[in-house]
């Protein structure tokens, strides 16, 4: 055995690790080489170190104590189909920044297979995408789309059936609509109502009442069996409304070198 | 009335093996993300998730290495820095595969006047496949069998990274003590 391969094996020979058999030509080669045992020293030195200053790191008192009460509702938990979130429970209102109708159906389309597939009623509030694509964009994730369209347990509608039933946005007539789909929801024997909807049909002169909107939404889903996800456009947003945005979800979604970053905010 | 005696049950029993290594996850956590607000998150949606698939551990194995395993795969999904780590890896190893010599190193090269947070420092500016093996193995005395589990991929790998990683720290740390004067540059 040569230094060079000494040098490959001082890992495994510390960890103790090596085969018996090279660990007794490793310990014959460093009985005579001084480079070699110098080399095992200062690893072995590392590695103390690394125990010795690094090792006692207690995890806050909080931190167990939010556990247990997390684990105690976990039933409220559901799974939202996001990869960066995971776990969500009932009440969560998520904000999603987008650039491309790409970005839309890249976050809801598994977000909403999800929620099929837990026994949600789901409810895809569409505008800058057509029907076919909100559906097609759902197939490519879970082909059995269509048995759910069938079955009720999905819709997609437009923002104009949904926002603008009035002709004109009011806010207060959507909470009782979300409200009143929830609780037909659960009535039905589905587990709760899970809702996307994009704002780019908003006019300029509504966006205060719908941030306003999205406020009281905020508050008043909260001890409520749903799960909303709100896209916003991001180029048509000022740094002002992306404020309004911030101010107003738990949780806001964006991408940053083409990946989703998730932001708590609240 | 049953049903729910049963989830009670394994709730406790959940709790029983999860809540004695949060120091570890904890640790581990806050190696990983460098934040303590991050590191409260990982731990409690790692053990959201835990519960959820507990069902699915197999009993008589080794749980707190399952529970790593669980972690890891949320902390990949959540801020998917992973998928950076090979570019910085490569850098990070060929600007340490010209690290000192065993010749060159001085006699007097002790680590134990380094500040304790020069060594963590260097822990964290590992890259971080890197960095979590050794947080594995150094820490929390992982074999080597049970860290490639954890981690999902060869040996070999395991053998590669903690090589690679000691040799990348050890540079980290010299330059640290040159630079507080410990050593002659």
């Amino acid at each position: 055995m040569e230094c060079k391969d000494i040098n490959m094996w001082v890992c495994a020979y510390l960890d103790n690790e090596l085969d018996p058999k090279v660990k007794e030509i490793f310990e014959k080669h460093i009985a005579v080489c001084n480079n070699c045992r110098k080399e095992i020293e200062e690893y072995k030195s590392l590695k103390f170190l690394i125990q010795k200053r690094i090792s006692c790191i207690k995890a806050p008192d909080i931190l167990k104590k939010k556990i247990i009460v997390e684990l105690s509702r976990i039933d409220e938990y559901r799974e939202t189909g996001i990869d960066v979130i995971d776990l969500l429970c009932w009440g969560s209102h998520i904000a999603q920044l987008y650039e491309g109708k790409d970005e839309i159906t890249e976050v809801i389309a598994p977000y909403m297979t999800k929620g099929l597939e837990q026994n949600e009623f789901c409810l895809w509030i569409i505008s800058d995408i057509s029907k076919y694509e909100a559906k097609d964009s759902i197939t490519k994730v879970f082909p059995n789309v269509e048995m759910y369209l069938d079955n009720g347990q999905l819709e997609i509608i437009s923002y104009e059936d949904w926002y603008l039933t009035e002709g004109h946005f009011n806010g207060q007539q959507i909470l009782d609509a979300s409200s009143k789909k929830c609780q037909d929801a659960i009535s039905n024997g589905y587990s709760g109502l899970r809702v996307a909807g994009t704002t780019c049909w908003l006019e300029r002169n509504d966006w205060d009442s719908f941030i306003d909107f999205e406020e009281i939404m905020n508050n008043a889903m909260s001890d409520q069996k749903l799960l909303v996800l709100c896209s916003y456009k991001q180029n048509e947003c000022a740094k002002n409304k992306i404020a309004d945005v911030m101010n107003t979800h738990k949780y806001v979604l964006c991408k940053s070198d083409h990946l989703w970053r998730l932001k708590k905010t609240l | 009335m049953c049903e729910i005696s049963i989830i009670e049950d394994k709730k406790r029993e959940f709790e029983v093996l999860a809540l004695q290594y949060m120091d570890s996850f904890y640790g581990a956590a806050l190696r990983m993300t460098r934040n303590e607000t991050e590191a409260e998150d990982l731990v409690q949606d790692a053990y959201l998730r835990a519960f959820r698939f507990f069902d699915k551990f197999e009993k008589g194995t080794n749980f707190k290495a399952w529970l790593f395993k669980i972690i890891r795969n949320v902390y990949i999904n959540k801020y998917r820095k992973a998928s950076k780590a090979p570019q910085m890896m490569d850098a990070m190893d060929a600007e340490a595969s010209g690290s000192l010599s065993v010749t060159e190193t001085p006699e007097n090269f002790i680590f134990d006047r380094l500040l304790d947070d020069d060594v963590t420092k260097a822990l964290d500016s590992l890259p971080d496949d890197f960095r979590l093996t050794l947080i594995l193995s150094d820490l929390e005395g992982f074999s080597y069998k049970e860290i490639a589990d954890i981690l999902d991929c060869p040996i070999g790998t395991v053998m590669s990274r903690l090589h690679r990683g000691r040799r990348i720290l050890r540079q980290s740390l010299y330059e640290y003590a040159k630079n507080h004067g410990y050593l002659k540059g």
